[in-house]
């Protein structure tokens, strides 16, 4: 079953065609990979997904329903989460309330009885913490969990950003370059993680990296962007054997 | 207390026939301190032992447990030994090669285990452990797709035993009731300072009399609260949870995971501990950090009250009367500052700190004292059940390890070697009589250490006999003794001294990567690797003088001659360290043959080449030429 459908979809910034009649489909339960090359599109793609961007023409269907106009809080109330490639977080709050604040859209009482912790509130509070105590755990972050994230290292940051989109419980887990600035042990730890959450909570991944090594290992299909189109559409396999992808992007020795 | 002739089952059963609904053990899980109760840890034991019943375990069997300290660790320990079983721990983070020796060598017919990692490991060695036939892990994360027929998740195998449980209900009871104080109850591997690690065979009798003879100096209650952080496979550790646990009915406390171990703490405020001095001097340099980043007015009291708690600290290291004006600054000094800190750093609670296995140096000493933390040392080994000799509070002499505990006697051989007797002594031990009866000689037991009384009896360590060097005076000298003076160094994280039947003693040094690092980067000196820094000029004369100092402090026979810094930092994965990060110096000895050779000639620059192992199994060899740093001969030294 396709989880996700992008059809035709063009951005226009004025003169510049960030993204030419791109359509693919991403099945449910499988690990996605975008690659292309610097300004291929790949950012302005997600952005597409999970509704910063609205595509001058195309649609996105989520699930056959088209959310192409839909704005990015509804999106993410649908099951459409994200982890940015540069860190958005609360840098002075604890790790543990910038993953409580990842579960805002799926909270439900108001200023008051939210404020006096009362009632309904704080048995809807006690609920998300227990959601996202089950993320702490599963992304081993438990010694950090009172600590502000902009205390902690980079590479313990982008795991609090992963955290924060898990906590959303999403259906689909946008990661942007979620190993970019690592180094090789904080990526394998990453990349364990990546499948962990595949094959635990079974969320569908769409996922930009550049480390082509982690990309053919993890993926099941790949699309490759170059100036906005697509030029390569498959598996690991297949795509590391198309002509095309290798003359723009992966280039002889880089491939595998 | 009537627990005398019992097992650990039991006591267990005991206890929970006297107090049912009160709290035996706690861990933290997702965020919350969940709480297990007797009657719920007797029902779990139950449900697993049965289940072990189910799957052909039978008196007199082994069960291997690999884990973090979690509730199933204790559970499997105890459902083993509800049947007759012997319970052996392994530690977490043995090599697959170290878990192979051990599986095979005590014959163990299932392994619990807690996660993937572990049963990977098992998996990686299954041919050679054609004994063991069943895998149990307790933490399913990530077993989805193994498809061993020997793997079986802790719930499934307590499913089983609940059906055993309707088919015969008697069955339990009546295998508990079996039991002797009698039976072996642990294998203990010793770390083995030197060649493949021994069982030792411990019984009930060994442990609990270890407990009841520890408790009558030592007194705890059933609402004391004890926190279960290092491995359950280390002796002292299984003193502690199981042995004084069931003796004095105290709450055994889980962390959430090994490193909110310090957070934990604080949060339960326990009564008594047992760690290395590792954690002491962790607790002290977080201290000092935030002493540091604290506004004025509280620097200045806690610098007003300093001395106060030093005055008394030192009239406990020489057992004297505090006297009366002391005792009322420190009153005062106490409900301002030291409560404070002690609340800070978990320790609020505490009435007594233990601290074994080496050292603790003297100013960690006088800094807990001083807060009011009664720290302590202990010293003992598996063979006698892990404590035979211990400090008595208000009498804590700095050097010595303190004073036999009762039912124990400590004498000193022509030799200079500690002996002890005492009813914990270990039954042999398995499959090595030739061992058991070189160290266990017509009732006493042979430690191996050097050592002296005083008058009083406080028990002085000097070092292992087979390391001490001997001064022309007669008087023995140890390597250690050494070592850890070099390394109160921050500069310094390990040293090795040599000098048995040489003319004079060299070190081998590993440098602190962190603080030289740091060094290094205020003097602008770049590096890249630890190799590299080690080898900078700049970095050997930083040490030289480090040295220099050092030697000041020691007797001039004993002073260190020559040093070179390794090119590698020592590791348990290389063997060169125990498990509990002690050196095996007979194995580095032999490691580094050509090196120390090296260092007793006349040469200053060595060439060596090394292996050096990574946790995958790769190993890459380094080729690198060593400076010999020679010190200053004669009075100066300096």
């Amino acid at each position: 079953m396709d989880i996700l459908e992008i059809n035709d979809v063009t951005l226009r910034f004025g003169g510049v065609v960030a993204l030419d009649k791109v359509s693919y489909k991403v099945k449910k339960g499988e690990i996605f990979s975008l690659i292309g090359p610097n300004g291929a599109g790949k950012t302005s793609m997600l952005n597409c997904i999970s509704g910063l961007y609205r595509p001058s023409a195309g649609t996105v269907r989520f699930k056959g329903e088209d959310i192409t106009h839909s704005k990015p809080h509804n999106r993410a109330a649908l099951g459409i989460a994200r982890a940015f490639q540069n860190i958005e977080l609360f840098p002075h709050l604890s790790v543990l309330d910038n993953l409580m604040l990842g579960r805002h859209v799926r909270m439900k009482t108001g200023i008051l009885s939210g404020g006096l912790y009362w009632g309904r509130a704080q048995k809807e509070e006690v609920l998300h913490r227990g959601k996202v105590e089950a993320v702490i755990d599963f992304l081993e972050i438990e010694h950090i969990r009172d600590i502000p994230v902009g205390r902690l290292a980079y590479g313990l940051q982008k795991r609090v950003e992963v955290g924060r989109a898990l906590a959303l419980e999403p259906e689909i887990l946008l990661l942007d370059e979620p190993m970019a600035g690592m180094n090789s042990e904080e990526k394998e730890d990453m990349a364990r993680y990546i499948i962990d959450i595949h094959e635990e909570i079974e969320t569908t991944i769409i996922l930009i990296e550049h480390d082509m090594g982690v990309v053919m290992d993890l993926s099941d299909h790949i699309a490759v962007l170059d100036f906005g189109k697509i030029i390569g559409y498959g598996t690991p396999y297949e795509i590391q054997n198309n002509q095309k992808v290798i003359d723009a992007y992966l280039g002889e020795e880089n491939v595998g | 207390m009537s627990s005398l002739n019992k097992t650990f089952p039991q006591l267990l059963l005991e206890r929970t026939a006297r107090a049912g609904s009160k709290v035996a053990l706690r861990e933290k899980d997702f965020g919350i301190w969940n709480e297990i109760t007797y009657q719920e840890y007797l029902d779990q034991v139950k449900s697993l032992s049965l289940g072990f019943a189910k799957l052909g375990f039978k008196r007199g069997d082994k069960l291997a447990i690999v884990g973090d300290n979690r509730p199933e660790w204790v559970i499997s320990e105890l459902a083993a030994q509800a049947l007759g079983g012997i319970s052996v721990g392994i530690y977490q983070e043995s090599l697959p090669n170290e878990m192979s020796f051990i599986l095979d060598h005590c014959d163990a017919t299932i392994v619990v285990v807690e996660d993937q990692e572990q049963v990977d490991k098992i998996l990686e060695i299954k041919k050679e452990i054609p004994k063991v036939t069943n895998i149990i892990f307790y933490d399913p994360r990530g077993m989805r797709n193994y498809q061993d027929d020997a793997l079986m998740s802790f719930e499934e195998v307590q499913a089983l035993g609940n059906t055993l449980e309707k088919e015969e209900p008697a069955f339990f009871q009546s295998e508990v009731t079996k039991g002797s104080e009698h039976d072996i109850a642990i294998f203990s591997y010793t770390s083995g300072t030197t060649g493949n690690p021994k069982a030792t065979m411990l019984t009930y009798k060994n442990l609990l009399d270890m407990a009841k003879n520890l408790s009558t100096i030592d007194p705890l209650t059933d609402k004391d609260e004890y926190v279960s952080f290092l491995p359950l496979a280390w002796i002292g550790e299984q003193m502690m949870t199981m042995g004084m646990g069931l003796y004095n009915g105290m709450t055994i406390n889980f962390p959430e995971e090994p490193s909110t171990v310090l957070e934990n703490l604080r949060e339960i405020g326990p009564q008594v501990m047992f760690s290395p001095p590792r954690i002491y001097e962790d607790m002290v340099s977080r201290f000092q950090v935030k002493i540091q980043d604290a506004g004025w007015l509280k620097r200045k009291i806690y610098h007003w009250c300093k001395p106060i708690g030093e005055r008394r600290a030192r009239a406990h290291f020489e057992n004297k009367e505090i006297p009366f004006t002391t005792k009322m600054q420190y009153k005062i000094a106490d409900y301002f500052m030291f409560s404070a800190i002690r609340d800070h750093l978990g320790l609020l609670g505490m009435k007594r700190a233990y601290t074994g296995g080496a050292p603790l140096g003297p100013d960690v000493f006088e800094f807990f004292h001083s807060i009011g933390v009664n720290v302590k040392s202990i010293y003992g080994q598996t063979e006698v059940s892990g404590i035979s000799i211990v400090h008595r509070d208000g009498d804590i002499k700095l050097d010595s390890v303190g004073i036999p505990i009762p039912g124990t006697e400590v004498k000193i051989s022509n030799e200079g070697e500690i002996l002890i007797k005492s009813s914990s002594i270990f039954k042999g031990y398995y499959k090595n009589d030739k061992a058991t009866k070189e160290t266990i000689q017509s009732g006493w037991l042979h430690t191996g250490d050097a050592g002296r009384l005083d008058e009083e009896g406080h028990l002085y360590v000097i070092d292992r006999i087979k390391d001490v060097i001997r001064l022309h005076s007669g008087e023995m000298f140890s390597p250690n003794f050494i070592e850890n003076k070099l390394k109160f160094s921050s500069y310094i994280q390990e040293a090795v001294a040599i000098g048995k039947d040489r003319p004079y003693v060299v070190a081998m040094i590993n440098i602190d990567m962190e603080n030289v690092g740091r060094w290094a980067e205020k003097n602008q000196i770049s590096y890249t690797t630890y190799t590299d820094l080690s080898s900078k000029p700049e970095v050997l004369g930083l040490i030289q003088k480090q040295v220099n100092e050092i030697n000041r402090t020691l007797p001039e026979k004993a002073r260190v001659r020559k040093f070179v810094l390794l090119y590698k930092e020592l590791d348990a994965d290389d063997e060169e360290l125990t498990r509990t990060k002690k050196v095996r110096r007979q194995f580095v000895a032999k490691k580094y043959e050509p090196l120390i050779e090296g260092m007793y000639s006349e040469e200053e620059r060595i060439e060596v080449e090394g292996k050096i192992k990574y946790r995958d199994g790769k190993e890459q060899t380094i080729h690198t030429t060593l400076q010999v740093i020679v010190m200053d001969e004669g009075e100066g030294a300096a």
